[in-house]
This record gives structure tokens, C-alpha cells and sequence, in this order.
């Protein structure tokens, strides 16, 4: 027999006894083959698989609660503490670096990997030359670059740790020489607000230049305690700086914080006056459910009329139906019905139910829609039929931006297309959604649109989808085009000639 | 001596058993259903991942990881809970199922209306390329935002992976996909190993083509290592010929116009159309030739390329960054066609709005009825538009019906799709 074909025969008699083994039960992990249906019951299997779901959400759930905590973990510091103290810098700490960095892997979604060898280079060069570091440090691209962008910051909390401001200051006075002031103003701000050291930040003003002082004062709201709240309060007054409040977690409602501030007679007044015309901070006080829509409105700064009440409606009712109740997603699931829905916001909004029913309304309507459009309509039911279209077709083009597409139709197919006006709004909300749906899902909407039954909305797409493409892929436009068959869409497509 | 060679077919025989024991487990399944409680018939996987997953746990007694997986998720479904909560449980609940059965974690996600999921699939999708590229193709609308992301993700990760699959690829994702290869090349040595790749794609010349623009776009030589005009005229036709070119056209992006005039001489009359369309493509996102491109793509009839790169953001930008004068003036030669619309806009813009009054003045003194003028308005119509001026005014100026029927089009169209 010739050397291939043996070969070709030995292989597949291999594959056949494997096929043999595992039917006759045989395979090396024998003790574990299939058991007979039989012999698990139903109930078992139910019972384990109740078990490892229960095991898997629990996990998941454990993540989801997982708090974020600033600064080094404990294991990734005593790791790095480790390694400074057993390291002996080598002389050419840049090297080292270098070749460190071929073998620090950051997957494209990954997180930021631990390197507490890299942590321990850095921390050496940066107590023995600073300027020398940020010198080489400023030019660096590739896998070095992203490695020391990612590891520098711990190897600084590490130094002050162990130095204090004596190490600190030096290394910043370094970095503003070789013009790396603000970005590093931004990791030292890190550090120093996990602590809240209000005698090492004053150091910082005195020695930093303005830039870098801006840079880092600006950047101490990300790690600063909650707790130490009051502290910061004092460090944005003392700095005439309300806007450093705006993201600032003070552990309390945000805008109770700022109206303690607000009346506190021991902050200078003109500070206090600037939280008040802030326009961020105005947004927070004026979201503040607590205060009647009096108080609110004047936190806002803004004239009691139907614009400025529909935008505390928005916040409001967004508010409720993000609650535990998810509101949104039981009309969705049909365990509520729109009215209920509403009437459960007319509830926690008692004020606002009955200042502004029409604004309250509308927006619960916009929040719903896109979950059930045909549900939600019995909240427009009163209306008449001209408002109730027209308000139909501007929820369909302003508030739709990223809806199914199916939700959109359906939608849409709430409201006829009888008058001129209704139908021009009709193409409009069309016009934006194929210039949006063409951009996102491409091809998946052409084929969907294709696919519409006869009738006004088939022709509208086409029509739309057309026009969005039509720069880039006239042919696809054409064949688009070629489609219609309504007569007063058709004459509005431009010739083939015309520029 | 002897044993050693026969150690490679001893190997291929073991494979061979383990095909064989492997083939048979998938053929024992094939009646096999899972019941959930409450829940009816467990859904359906397909995938290898759930199969040896449902495999062993079928050992197991019954229960498999991703029907705990999928019955987690609809455990969650019946808590309440704030959506944010939900959301941030789902996330996590979809980035580990995903790893154990991608089809159902993306099947699940696309009921939820959470398919979009930023990063949940990233994992998986690096880790099973294949697989998950599968699973991806049957969720239809909807998908496209993520099947961009797994073809970023495995183009760093795994580039054979996605080169695998190009030819399955919709034609718009096809077109940016070689961009996604290059993304995060930072030396030339990586770039010309990834380039080796690209060359050796089974494609048309029109495709491989596209494919080079992109590589060559995203991962260009160092100016001076830039291929000359002389290392592609010689070869013959083919890939490594438009390789060379596309490679050629690509170091003029940073010569000065007089250098690109140099060159363009010594190119055969026959090569000229194809040069003028890879250097409009590689030179439009740079400031010296960008004139000199779009004129030698005139000259070449490359229509689509213009349309292509024309009005195009990354275009207008460099293209308004000239002198506004002589770009004006360049306008005022281009020829009056759809596909060198933006061109005009873009070049005769600066000079409208450097000095509004003196750019107001200019365009008057344009010939009455010229098609430059009137095109000239509708232009500085929509530039008033984006800046609350008063366009009525601006368009009255406009003696063509058409150009002004296209003028109020796009004003229809801005306020449609502004926020």
C-alpha cells in the first residue's frame, strides 16, 4: 500500500474508534458519561440550575456593588513597596523601562494592568533625578508611553507616601521646566486630595506656576474625601472658586450641600453670591425636589413660564420614572398601563400635577412612547385630533434619536397623513431618522427599509433613505428611487443631471 | 532518530481519535432539549462554545452554563429595580455569559434593547472571533454599531481573524476594515508585516485597493523612507505594483506642490487616471497637493473618488486651511458637477467670511446668472444658517431655481437634523 494512502486509512480508522469509544460510553472520564435521562429528574435538574443561576446573578450583582476606591488598592501597594525595597535601580533606568514595557500587555478593551515592577523604576528615577525623568518621559509614544502614562501616578502616591511634600514640590518645580507641568499637576492633584492635606496644596500654590495650579486645582474634586466636604468648601472660597463645586461628591444631595454653604455667614459673601449665579450650580439647586416650584424656579435664576416649568417637568419625571420602579419597563412589559404611569408621577409630583398637568403629561408621554407607542397614546386621547398629531409627529423627530426603527413606524402609524402640513412633518421625522439609522446601522437599515410594506411610510423611507445616500452612493440612491410610487414624492426627486 | 520521526504522525493519529470522539459528542446531542423552569423550552444554541458547554454539564445531569446564564437573566428580568441598577447588573451578567455562550448573551441583549452594551462583548469577541462573528451575523438591524466594535477589537487582537472573515463583511464595514488592522501600529517593521498580510487577501483589485488606501492611510512611512516614483514604474501589473503606488502617493503627502508636480511628470499617461485617484485619496489629508490632487482627478474623470472626498469634514478642513484669495480663485476654475460641490463651497468660503464685506462684494462682481455666483450664495446661505444670520436675505440672491430649490433643501435638511 503506498505510503499516503496507509496513512489516510490508519487516520481515519483513529477517527472511528474514537466515534466507537464515546458511543460505548468508554471514554477516559468514564465515571462522568451521561447519565440516563432517567435517572435525573426534572426536578434535580431544576433545582441545580435555579442554583447556578442564582450563583451567577448573585456574583453579578456583587460586582455591581463593588465601590470605587481613589488611589492604589492595598495588595497593588504593598506589591509595589515590595519591589522598591528589593530593587536595585539599575543604571539605566530608561532601558529597563523600555524593554519592561515590551512585555506589559494592555488588551484594546482590557483594564489597565498592575505593573509594580514599572511602579518601582519609576518611583527609583523619580528620587534620584526628576528633571532627568520628565525630560525622557515627554516624548514617549509606543508601548513605553502607554505604560509609564498608566504607572506613573502610583509610583508618585508611593513617593509622597514615603517623602512627603519634601518630595513632592521638587518633582513638580521638575516637570514645569521640561513643560510637562499640567499633566502632571493633574496626577500630583490625585494624590494629594485622597488625604486632603490643606498645608502641602498651599505649598503647591506657592511653587507652581498658574497654570499648573490651575490645573491641579481644578482636578482635587476627583479624590477628595466626602467626608472632608467642609474642607473643600473652604479651599473654593479661600480660591473665590464656586465652579470648583459643580463636581464635587459631598456624600449628601448636592444641592442641600450648596444651600448650607449658601447660608453659611463664615464663607465670604461673594463666594456664597457665586454659587447662587453659577449657571451649573443653578441647574443643581433648581433640581432639588424638596423646594416648591417657587424656590426652584428662583434658584434657576429663571421666569415662571411654560419653558422654564416643561424643564423642571423633564427633570422631574425623569426622576420618578428612573426610580425603583423602572416605569418605563413595566409599560413595556405590560405590567402598566400609561395612565397608571402617569398617574403614579401625578403622585410624587403633586406640585408640579398641578401647576403644569400638560407638561407633566408630555413628557411622561415622550418617556413611554418608544417603549409601546400605541400603549402611550391613551394619554393623548383627550386632545384634539390636529394637537394630537402634531404632537405625535414631534415627539416622532425629536425624540426618537436612536429608537428601533419598528418602534418608529409604529409610532408613526398613530397618526394619518391627511393634511399637507401633517405629511410635510411626516417626511421630516422620516428625513432624520434615515440620516441617523443610514449612519449607525448602514446596510441592516436599507435592507429593513426595503423590506416596509406598501403605504405612506415605505415611501417616505425610501424617499429619505435616498436622499442620504445619494452623496456617496448615487447607484444605491437610484435604486432607492426607482421605488416609489407616490406621485408627489416622485416629482421631488432631483434629475440625474442636476449638479 | 526513528522515534522522533514518527512523533509527528503519531500526534496527527491522536488528533484523529479525539476529531473522532469530538464529532461523535456533537452528533449525541442533536435531540437533546433543556427545560427551564417557568420559562418553557430553554433557547436554542448553536454555537461550540454552548455545545461544550451543554456537553459536560449534560454529564452533569442536565443543567448547562449557559442556560444558568439564561436563567439568571430572566431572573434579573422579574426584580425590581432602577434601570440604572439593571443596567449595570446586565452588563456584568452579559460580559461573563457572552465568554460561555455568545449567541445567547448577544441573543438576550438584542431582546433588551441593550446591544450597544459598551464593552460587554469585548472579551468574548477577542477571545472567540469566529464564534462570536457568527452570532453576530444573525442579530440583523440593530448589530451594526457592534459588529464595528468586534471588527476594531479582533483587528488589534487577532488580525486573521478579521482578515478571515472580510469577504463575509457588509461592504461598508469592508470599507474601513483595514483602517481598524492599522489603528495601533506604531513602527514601520509592524506596519509592513500587517501590509504582507493585507497583500495576501483574496480580493478583486478594485476591494484590494480600497483595502491599501486604508492601510497605507492609517500607517504611513516616516517622510523620509517614503516610496518613490521610480520603485513602482517598472513592475508589473498587479497587487505589489498597486502596493508600491498606493505606497507612493502616500509619501507625497508630505512634499511640497512643486515636488508633487516633479513627480507627476515622470508618470506614463496610461498610470495617470488610477495616480490622480490614490493621491486624491492619500494627499486629501494634507495641506501641500490637496489643490493639485483634485485637479489631476479632474483631469482623470475620477468622479467617485471626488464625491468620495468631497465635503467630507477631514477634507473641508484641510482644504479651507489655503490662502483664502488664491482659494478662490481655484474655485472660480473648477467645473460645475455634483461631485465638485463641496470643493466649491469649501475653497470660496474663507474668502466670504475672512472679510464678510469685501467677500459680499466679490461675489457680486461675479458675472449676473454665472453659475459661480449663484453657487457662491447658496454657500454663504448655509454659512449664515449654522450662524443665525439672516439667510432669506443671502438667498434672494440666487437667480437659478435649482440652486435655489437645493439651497432650501439643505437649509430643510440642517434644521431637521440639528438637536
Amino acid at each position: 500500500m503506498s505510503h499516503p494512502l496507509r496513512n489516510i486509512l490508519t487516520h481515519a480508522l483513529a477517527l472511528g474508534a474514537g466515534w466507537a469509544i464515546y458511543q460505548a460510553g468508554g471514554t477516559s472520564d468514564g465515571d462522568r458519561k451521561p447519565a440516563p435521562e432517567s435517572q435525573v429528574s426534572g426536578a434535580e435538574r431544576r433545582n441545580e440550575l435555579s442554583a447556578g443561576a442564582a450563583k451567577v446573578l448573585a456574583a453579578a450583582k456583587a460586582a455591581a456593588d463593588e465601590t470605587f476606591v481613589p488611589g492604589l488598592k492595598q495588595e497593588a501597594r504593598t506589591e509595589a513597596m515590595k519591589r522598591i525595597g528589593s530593587m536595585s535601580p539599575p543604571a539605566d533606568i530608561a532601558a529597563a523601562l523600555d524593554t519592561l514595557a515590551l512585555s506589559y500587555v494592555v488588551e484594546p478593551a482590557g483594564d489597565r494592568p498592575d505593573s509594580p515592577e514599572a511602579v518601582a523604576l519609576i518611583y527609583h528615577w523619580l528620587g534620584k533625578d526628576p528633571e532627568e525623568f520628565f525630560q525622557w518621559a515627554k516624548s514617549l509614544d509606543g508601548p513605553t508611553g502607554t505604560m509609564v502614562r498608566q504607572q506613573f501616578w502610583k509610583a508618585v502616591e508611593l513617593q509622597l507616601k514615603a517623602k512627603g511634600a519634601a518630595a513632592l514640590l521638587p518633582m513638580l518645580a521638575s516637570a514645569e521646566k521640561t513643560g510637562m507641568g499640567r499633566s502632571v499637576a493633574n496626577s500630583f492633584a490625585r494624590v494629594v486630595a485622597l488625604e486632603a492635606d490643606l498645608d502641602l496644596i498651599a505649598k503647591v500654590k506657592s511653587s507652581a506656576s498658574k497654570e499648573s495650579w490651575n490645573e491641579f486645582i481644578g482636578s482635587l474634586y476627583q479624590t477628595w474625601p466626602a467626608e472632608r466636604r467642609a474642607e473643600f468648601a473652604k479651599l473654593a472660597a479661600a480660591e473665590n472658586k464656586p465652579g470648583l463645586l459643580t463636581y464635587f461628591n459631598p456624600g449628601k444631595p448636592r444641592a442641600e450641600w450648596l444651600r448650607e454653604l449658601m447660608a453659611d455667614e463664615s464663607l465670604p459673601a461673594e463666594f456664597r453670591e457665586g454659587i447662587r449665579t453659577n449657571p451649573k450650580l443653578q441647574e443643581t439647586l433648581a433640581s432639588d425636589t424638596t423646594l416648591s416650584l417657587e424656590e426652584r424656579l428662583a434658584y434657576a435664576g429663571k421666569q415662571d413660564d411654560a419653558q422654564s416649568r416643561a424643564e423642571i417637568c423633564r427633570h422631574d419625571v425623569d426622576q420618578v420614572l428612573g426610580n425603583d420602579h423602572d416605569w418605563p419597563r413595566a409599560f413595556r412589559r405590560g405590567e402598566a398601563t400609561a395612565q397608571e404611569v402617569l398617574e403614579a408621577v401625578r403622585a410624587a409630583t403633586p406640585e408640579l400635577a398641578a401647576a403644569s398637568p400638560e407638561a407633566l403629561r408630555d413628557r411622561v408621554f415622550e418617556r413611554l412612547v418608544g417603549e409601546d407607542p400605541a400603549g402611550a397614546m391613551i394619554l393623548l386621547a383627550d386632545l384634539p385630533a390636529a394637537e394630537r398629531n402634531a404632537r405625535v409627529l414631534h415627539t416622532a423627530l425629536r425624540e426618537f434619536d436612536h429608537a428601533e426603527p419598528d418602534r418608529f413606524l409604529e409610532l408613526l402609524q398613530q397618526v394619518p397623513a391627511d393634511t399637507e402640513a401633517d405629511r410635510e412633518a411626516r417626511l421630516d421625522a422620516w428625513n432624520r431618522r434615515s440620516w441617523q439609522n443610514d449612519e449607525e446601522e448602514r446596510e441592516n437599515y436599507t435592507t429593513w427599509v426595503q423590506a416596509l410594506p406598501p403605504g405612506i411610510d415605505r415611501e417616505m423611507a425610501l424617499f429619505s433613505l435616498a436622499r442620504v445616500v445619494a452623496g456617496r452612493y448615487p447607484d444605491l440612491a437610484e435604486s432607492l428611487r426607482a421605488q416609489i410610487t407616490d406621485a408627489e414624492l416622485k416629482q421631488r426627486i432631483p434629475s440625474p443631471s442636476q449638479p | 532518530m526513528k522515534t522522533s520521526s514518527h512523533l509527528p504522525r503519531v500526534f496527527t493519529h491522536v488528533l484523529a481519535l479525539l476529531a473522532g470522539l469530538g464529532l461523535a459528542a456533537l452528533a449525541s446531542r442533536g435531540g437533546t432539549k433543556t427545560e427551564v423552569p417557568g420559562k418553557g423550552p430553554a433557547r436554542s444554541t448553536t454555537n461550540t462554545g454552548a455545545e461544550a458547554a451543554n456537553r459536560s454539564a449534560a454529564r452533569g445531569g442536565g443543567k448547562t452554563r449557559a442556560d444558568e446564564y439564561r436563567q439568571a437573566w430572566d431572573d434579573l428580568a422579574e426584580e425590581t429595580m432602577s434601570a440604572s441598577r439593571r443596567a449595570d447588573i446586565q452588563w456584568r451578567l452579559l460580559k461573563a455569559w457572552a465568554m460561555v455562550d455568545i449567541e445567547g448573551a448577544l441573543t438576550a441583549a438584542k431582546e433588551e434593547g441593550f446591544l450597544n452594551s459598551s464593552g460587554a462583548f469585548d472579551e468574548a469577541f477577542m477571545a472567540n472571533p469566529r464564534e462570536s462573528w457568527t452570532a453576530l451575523r444573525k442579530l440583523g438591524l440593530g448589530s451594526m454599531e457592534l459588529t464595528t466594535r468586534w471588527a476594531q477589537m479582533v483587528a488589534l487582537k487577532d488580525p486573521d481573524a478579521m482578515i478571515a472573515v472580510l469577504g463575509e463583511m457588509p461592504p461598508r464595514l469592508r470599507r474601513d476594515a483595514a483602517g481598524f488592522l492599522f489603528e495601533d501600529v506604531d513602527s514601520d517593521e509592524a506596519a509592513n508585516k500587517l501590509k504582507e498580510k493585507v497583500l495576501r487577501i483574496d480580493a478583486s483589485e478594485e476591494e484590494m485597493e480600497m483595502h491599501l488606501r486604508q492601510a497605507w492611510l492609517s500607517a504611513p512611512l516616516l517622510p523620509e523612507d517614503r516610496v518613490r516614483v521610480d520603485g513602482w514604474l517598472d513592475l508589473p501589473a498587479g497587487t505589489e505594483r498597486l502596493h508600491a503606488m498606493t505606497g507612493w502617493a502616500s509619501g507625497l503627502r508630505y512634499q511640497d506642490p512643486a515636488t508633487i508636480g516633479a513627480e507627476w511628470e515622470k508618470i506614463p499617461t496610461a498610470d495617470r487616471a488610477q495616480a490622480a485617484r490614490l493621491l486624491l485619496n492619500q494627499v486629501g489629508k494634507q495641506l501641500p497637493g490637496i489643490r493639485f490632487a483634485v485637479d489631476r482627478a479632474i483631469e482623470g474623470g475620477q468622479w467617485q473618488t471626488l464625491r468620495d472626498n468631497g465635503g467630507a469634514e477631514y477634507f473641508s478642513s484641510q482644504l479651507m486651511k489655503g490662502e483664502p484669495e488664491e482659494l478662490a480663485q481655484w474655485a472660480l476654475t473648477l467645473p460645475h458637477r455634483e461631485e465638485v460641490g463641496g470643493y466649491f463651497a469649501d475653497a470660496i468660503l474663507p474668502k466670504l467670511t475672512k472679510d464678510p464685506e469685501a467677500g459680499r462684494a466679490w461675489l457680486e462682481s461675479l458675472p449676473e446668472g454665472s453659475w459661480q455666483r449663484d453657487e457662491g450664495y447658496a454657500a454663504l446661505a448655509q454659512e449664515t444658517l449654522k450662524k443665525g444670520g439672516d439667510w432669506e436675505a443671502v438667498v434672494e440672491e440666487i437667480s437659478d431655481a435649482e440652486i435655489r430649490r437645493r439651497a432650501e433643501e439643505r437649509k430643510r435638511d440642517w434644521e431637521v437634523r440639528k438637536r
